[in-house]
């Protein structure tokens, strides 16, 4: 209870604002004891804080093995040593070095279950929660989280895509606004971007102002979903276009040391384009990096994936760090499947989605954890199995996503941000 | 077994929708296995629903699962029943009128208020349906701060706190309008001036939001002159000054704020000899200075 007599000075100033807010505003100042109102429990645990997420997606099946989940057997781990990370107890694959220094912020899930073993079907769950099925296209996570909370940057789209656009992580049967912006290569900016040299501001505005008269006619005749959603999407083009935080897309703003740090490839590039676009609060960027489908020559291609996913992360996690994102953007490593202890006659590795690996940090989740666990090859999950949807619901879940809320297809069918999923609680606070 | 057609007549539960439930539901939603938690053998088992919640809203059947489920594509992986002989066409046509006249299980049964039963996601966590919906009285406040060109969202998803931003806040040049954050007073606990015109001498006006926890002053030219003010906020925790004109004099101010628990100071004047100073006082870890990332390693080997 505030020492009131102590503070008086104060609670003049306070009555002379609740009349103010009276009477300009027309309501009464929120009462002092609201918190105590609307929550009758006690003080709040620290609660999922997520704003944002930079999704990592290893698109054609990251070998959990030989990454987050190293085994002892030799006939399993083949040449791959473990090494130990900033965590005492966790070790991981020695591909990668730099992520074993940031294990203190992340949260390995090593039981990870999955029922699609088939790429396009895998991926499509991973993004979806849902299995592909003809009938309808469901939305992703960022589609979603726009849907239900809104975009924050006005100016900006709210969901980008860099490398690729995986099946089911799209805006599904959602409203083309909700559509994620997609990026083939991130050190190119956005192309059609810029007003083109040459045209004045004035000659742009003009030409602006006559294609709206034109469209004026066109949607007032046609005034349907469909032509507002070509007319908003032709309007955000436009703010787009004028939009300060067009700079966003700048990499070359970086430094060159910065730039080197993410790595000089297209994934690390375009990690680095994630930390640019979510600072301008877009609110999910999903980042790619194939190749990870290694049924022939697994170590050596592990090996060189490792590297370009290794030095990205690690860069991104500390540099997201010391601009203090970290609290309010979750940062997802996952992949549609995992791969066979058994090492096939061309020194490979085959699907194996009954287990495998991903990885959660940041949004409030408490780092240097590891979650479940697999048997001793790395086959199957020996302790708290989490299904594909259940990672996703924790995912929606640090973003305070309501995981109940159903939203209907066209065709009249229900669907959840992550169907069935329960949250991850452990992982967080 | 006959279908009475009840073409005149009303849809009974127990001639028309009973029977069907026995032939076609019992055998996973019975006294032997109760599939997804779900019993349909008595009418208080249909309304006590199943382990996501109700099945049934009288009058309204394309929000009831028990209908709509029947209605799927027989290869769809949702569609009811499961195992064995689907609905015929005349059952689903019962069924759909039984709920649309308003699902009544006959005048023997007095269908009491039920306490909702609890779905897996109210049992994984009871309290996230209240965190993020904005209740009561703060639903009115919300809406004028949001009128006055100011984002205002639920701090944490917490719906008893509150944060605004200003960084995309429509407001007219120099004009932040502290006054107004007045109107949530206590609840504001996050405050984002991150990128925006903020000068030193407009933060004086925070102090009096001394719940504020969370202040983003990002990317904007406030210096050690601010500071003064910051440090009033006695319940500060979080506190970004990254790339702002603060030096090592200026941040040591902070060392009053008895809970500061991180200050990040990257791309601002201050350095490590200031940030260690401060952190000797607030606690290590506390203050983030940052540092260059590390380049790549040279490696001999393949060039990605």
């Amino acid at each position: 209870m505030k020492n009131i007599i102590g503070r008086i000075p104060n609670l003049d100033r306070r009555e002379f604002l609740a009349y103010s807010a009276k009477a300009f505003l027309g309501v009464g100042l929120m009462p002092i004891g609201i918190r105590s109102e609307v929550f009758a429990a006690a003080a709040p645990t620290r609660l999922p804080s997520a704003k944002n997420v930079i999704y990592l997606y290893m698109a054609g099946g990251m070998s959990h093995l030989d990454t987050f989940d190293p085994k002892e057997s030799r006939d399993v781990r083949g040449p791959v040593e473990a090494i130990s990370t900033n965590v005492s107890g966790i070790r991981i694959s020695e591909y990668l070095p730099r992520i074993a220094k940031q294990m203190d912020k992340m949260a390995v899930i090593r039981s990870l279950s999955s029922t699609q073993g088939a790429h396009e079907e895998g991926r499509y769950f991973m993004h979806s929660s849902y299995t592909k099925r003809g009938t309808i296209v469901h939305p992703g996570i960022g589609s979603w989280l726009l849907k239900l909370d809104g975009a924050r940057n006005p100016n900006l789209p709210g969901v980008v895509h860099i490398g690729t656009s995986n099946p089911g992580g799209g805006n599904g049967y959602f409203e083309q606004r909700f559509a994620p912006l997609v990026i083939g290569n991130p050190e190119a900016g956005l192309q059609n971007s810029k007003i083109r040299k040459g045209v004045s501001e004035k000659e742009f505005h003009d030409s602006v102002m006559l294609t709206n008269a034109f469209d004026a006619e066109f949607h007032n005749r046609y005034n349907q979903k469909k032509t507002r959603a070509y007319t908003d999407m032709y309007d955000d083009a436009i703010k787009l276009m004028k939009s300060r935080d067009l700079a966003a897309f700048e990499l070359d703003e970086e430094s060159k040391q910065t730039r080197e740090a993410y790595g000089t490839n297209p994934f690390g590039q375009g990690c680095l384009l994630a930390r640019r676009l979510v600072e301008h609060d877009v609110r999910f960027v999903e980042v790619t990096l194939g190749g990870w489908d290694t049924h022939i020559n697994n170590f050596e291609r592990v090996e060189e994936n490792a590297q370009v996913l290794d030095q990205a992360l690690a860069s991104l996690l500390t540099d997201l760090e010391r601009r203090g994102m970290l609290e309010e953007t979750m940062v997802v490593l996952a992949t549609e499947f995992g791969r066979t202890p058994q090492i096939n006659g061309n020194d490979g590795r085959d699907h194996s989605p009954t287990a495998f690996s991903c990885v959660l940090a940041g949004g409030g989740i408490r780092g240097g954890q590891v979650y479940g666990e697999t048997d001793t090859i790395g086959k199957k999950v020996a302790d708290r199995k989490v299904a594909v949807p259940d990672f996703n619901a924790t995912i929606a879940y640090a973003l305070g996503m309501p995981l109940e809320k159903t939203l209907y297809s066209p065709s009249g069918r229900p669907f959840r941000v992550a169907d069935k999923g329960i949250p991850l609680l452990d992982l967080f606070g | 077994m006959a279908l009475l057609i009840p073409s005149l007549e009303g849809v009974d539960f127990d001639k028309h929708i009973g029977p069907i439930l026995e032939n076609k539901c019992y055998r996973c939603h019975g006294e032997e296995k109760v599939k997804g938690e779900l019993r349909l053998d008595s009418p208080e088992a249909i309304l006590a629903g199943g382990e996501y919640g109700d099945i049934l809203v009288p009058g309204d059947p394309s929000e009831s699962s028990l209908y709509v489920l029947t209605t799927y594509p027989k290869d769809d992986p949702d569609y009811m029943p499961q195992k064995g002989k689907g609905l015929t066409v005349g059952e689903r046509k019962l069924l759909k009128r039984w709920i649309a006249d308003g699902a009544s299980f006959g005048e023997s049964f007095a269908r009491k208020p039920e306490p909702k039963t609890r779905s897996k996601f109210e049992e994984a966590d009871p309290a996230n349906e209240r965190k993020y919906t904005i209740m009561g009285e703060a639903v009115e406040i919300v809406a004028r701060l949001r009128e006055s060109g100011l984002q205002v969202d639920t701090a944490n998803h917490d719906a008893s706190r509150f944060e605004i931003s200003y960084t995309y806040a429509e407001r007219s040049e120099g004009a932040f309008g502290f006054e107004t954050l007045a109107l949530l007073g206590d609840s504001l606990v996050k405050l984002t001036l991150a990128r925006t015109d903020v000068s030193d001498g407009d933060l004086a006006g925070i102090v009096d939001y001394s719940r504020i926890e969370y202040l983003d002053l990002g990317r904007t030219k406030v210096g050690d002159a601010a500071m003064e003010y910051v440090a009033k906020l006695e319940h500060l925790r979080y506190l970004n000054l990254c790339d702002t004109n603060v030096t090592d004099a200026g941040i040591q101010k902070l060392a009053s704020v008895k809970h500061l628990e991180r200050v990040y100071l990257w791309g601002s004047q201050a350095t490590a000899d200031g940030a260690k100073r401060l952190e000797k006082r607030i606690g290590e870890g506390a203050v983030i200075l940052g540092s260059e990332l590390g380049a790549a390693p040279r490696r001999a080997g393949p060039r990605i």
